[in-house]
């Protein structure tokens, strides 16, 4: 199989469908990303899309420091970042309004996750979101947020007692939930 | 922790792999580790929609480059008011503005007056009448022109004469005119004068020739939407004095009724007549343009009285500064109070304006950034 790294030195020689499998590997990667963190998910599949033009935009003078998954990742934070900032009068927590999702075994559960990352800070949140659902690696969690290596494991080590701390009433989560 | 997340060294992971073969508590940390990504991943998404395509290049993403909230669409709706009415406002208030050189006056509407022979007041012509149906817009202008002159004459002895023989000359006439002469003082000569509107700039000139001109200001007001006006109404009044009279020729009814419609008559009468003088001096004003002339002696004109008593300077000046402050207080509240709501509105649609373009930027800026 074709490493990441390669397709992406295709697609900055100006192959298109270096492209096409780049995009087809990681549409729903990036959907799901954005999916998580938007509330809206046309705003979600635009964001997406916007990631992917900055890829393609950016092929020339792509530099192969880290990952192409770190720099992908990179490239939908700082877009999720940018259009946090723009919308940011609207101020809602991208996971308060996204509904669960209908066709996944038990909704519930989702919804308590979601209410449990909530009582999160907002970088703890997102770094644990990008290792348990991203699924990066230390390495790339920093080079996405662009911080040191250790700062990547304090946050995730805080992040994951936190949370548990947040998942252990479940039962009455469930019961009461919205 | 690590060792969960699938990172460390292979050296590393096989000596925690060790260890927790033989440590119960850390088996215990782990698998508490692994239950929370479970449960982590009990939050599903849905599938990329089929519209999510790859994209060819940038400039193939259609989207729109500012999607309105409805805030910026509030503040839009706003604007769009403010702008409607000042521009609404500014219609009605400005001034009509006439530019008397270019203006000729309406000789359809009112014929240049004869002057008397005893110099009596001119009797103005008949006004034609307005074409039934003839709105504003086809009403030509009616202009009252005024104009101030003020003149240092060389030869004082002739000036008088030398107006008298220009109003004479020209159809003119003079409301008033006096000679003021105190010891130790310029003779003065100042007047009104009556002149055709169509001479004014020829006596003007005249005028002018006399001496050295100290002050030249015209004005002009056009009256013509105020003649049409006055037409209409008068129209209208004659025609219910035709009514009421035809009326009393055919009466039948009772004598009340009879005296009511007299009553009316007369009061329609009264009102023709008052139309007919407003209109008889408007006319006049339009045909007759006034001037107010100064003329000065000019061996008087440059004689300096002395300085006053510095007492008099000081009350002078105090009184000066005191109308000063008090011009500037209440110029001040005026414009305030006329300007300032249309500036706080303005400010508000200004405000708006810059926050969508600072969104904008700030839109462009974030995807130059995602671009980098």
């Amino acid at each position: 199989m074709v490493t990441d790294e390669d397709l992406i030195a295709h697609v900055k020689d100006g192959s298109r469908g270096a492209f096409e499998t780049l995009f087809e590997r990681y549409r729903d990667p990036i959907w799901r990303f954005f999916r998580r963190r938007t509330p809206d998910a046309a705003r979600a599949e635009e964001l997406a899309q916007d990631t992917f033009v900055a890829v393609l935009d950016g092929a020339k003078r792509y530099d192969a420091r880290g990952t192409f998954r770190s720099y992908l990742f990179g490239i939908a934070y700082r877009v999720l970042m940018a259009d946090r900032r723009k919308a940011a009068f609207r101020a809602t927590t991208p996971m308060e309004t996204e509904p669960a999702d209908p066709n996944a075994a038990d909704p519930d559960a989702a919804i308590w996750v979601r209410h449990a990352l909530e009582t999160l800070d907002e970088d703890d949140r997102e770094i644990l979101m990008l290792r348990e659902y991203e699924q990066l690696s230390y390495q790339e969690i920093a080079d996405v947020r662009q911080t040191p290596l250790n700062t990547v494991r304090s946050q995730l080590f805080r992040a994951r007692v936190a949370l548990k701390a947040a998942l252990m009433p479940q039962p009455v989560r469930t019961s009461h939930g919205r | 922790m690590e060792y969960v997340d699938g990172e460390g060294t292979p050296a590393a992971r096989a000596g925690i792999e060790a260890h927790l073969a033989a440590c119960p508590t850390c088996q215990a940390v782990a698998a508490g580790q692994r239950t929370l990504s479970r449960d982590l991943a009990g939050w599903r998404i849905t599938p990329a929609p089929g519209s999510l395509k790859a994209p060819n290049t940038a400039a193939a993403v259609v989207r729109p480059w500012w999607r309105p909230t409805p805030y910026v669409m509030a503040g839009l709706s706003v604007a769009a008011v403010i702008l409607i009415i000042a521009s609404y406002q500014a219609r009605r208030t400005t001034p009509r503005s006439v530019n008397a050189a270019s203006r000729t006056m309406n000789e359809s509407i009112v014929q240049p007056a004869k002057v008397t022979a005893n110099g009596g007041l001119p009797v103005v012509e008949q006004v034609a009448p307005v074409p039934e149906g003839q709105n504003k817009a086809s009403h030509g202008p009616a202009v009252i022109r005024t104009a101030t002159l003020q003149i240092i004459a060389k030869d004082f002895s002739q000036v008088r004469s030398a107006v008298e023989l220009i109003l004479d000359s020209t159809g003119g006439f003079a409301d008033q005119l006096g000679l003021s002469a105190d010891p130790g003082s310029a003779r003065v000569l100042r007047g009104t004068l009556r002149v055709p509107g169509t001479r004014l700039t020829d006596v003007l000139a005249r005028l002018r020739a006399l001496g050295q001109v100290a002050q030249d200001q015209q004005n002009a007001q056009d009256v013509a939407d105020q003649l049409v006006d006055l037409d209409a109404r008068l129209r209208n009044a004659r025609a219910t004095e035709q009514r009421l009279t035809d009326l009393l020729k055919n009466r039948t009814g009772k004598l009340t009724d009879v005296l009511e419609v007299e009553q009316e008559l007369t009061r329609v009468r009264l009102d023709i007549e008052r139309l007919d003088a407003e209109k008889t001096n408007m006319n006049r004003r339009v045909a007759y343009a006034t001037i107010d002339l100064t003329i000065s002696e000019e061996r008087k004109a440059g004689l300096d009285p002395g300085p006053l008593p510095l007492l008099t300077q000081l009350r002078i000046a105090a009184a000066d500064g005191l109308q000063t402050v008090v011009d500037t207080t209440v110029g001040i509240a005026l414009f305030t109070l006329r300007a300032g709501p249309s500036l706080l509105l303005w400010a508000m649609a200004g405000v708006t304006i810059w926050t969508i373009y600072k969104r904008v930027n700030r839109g462009r800026a974030a995807r130059s950034t995602a671009s980098e």
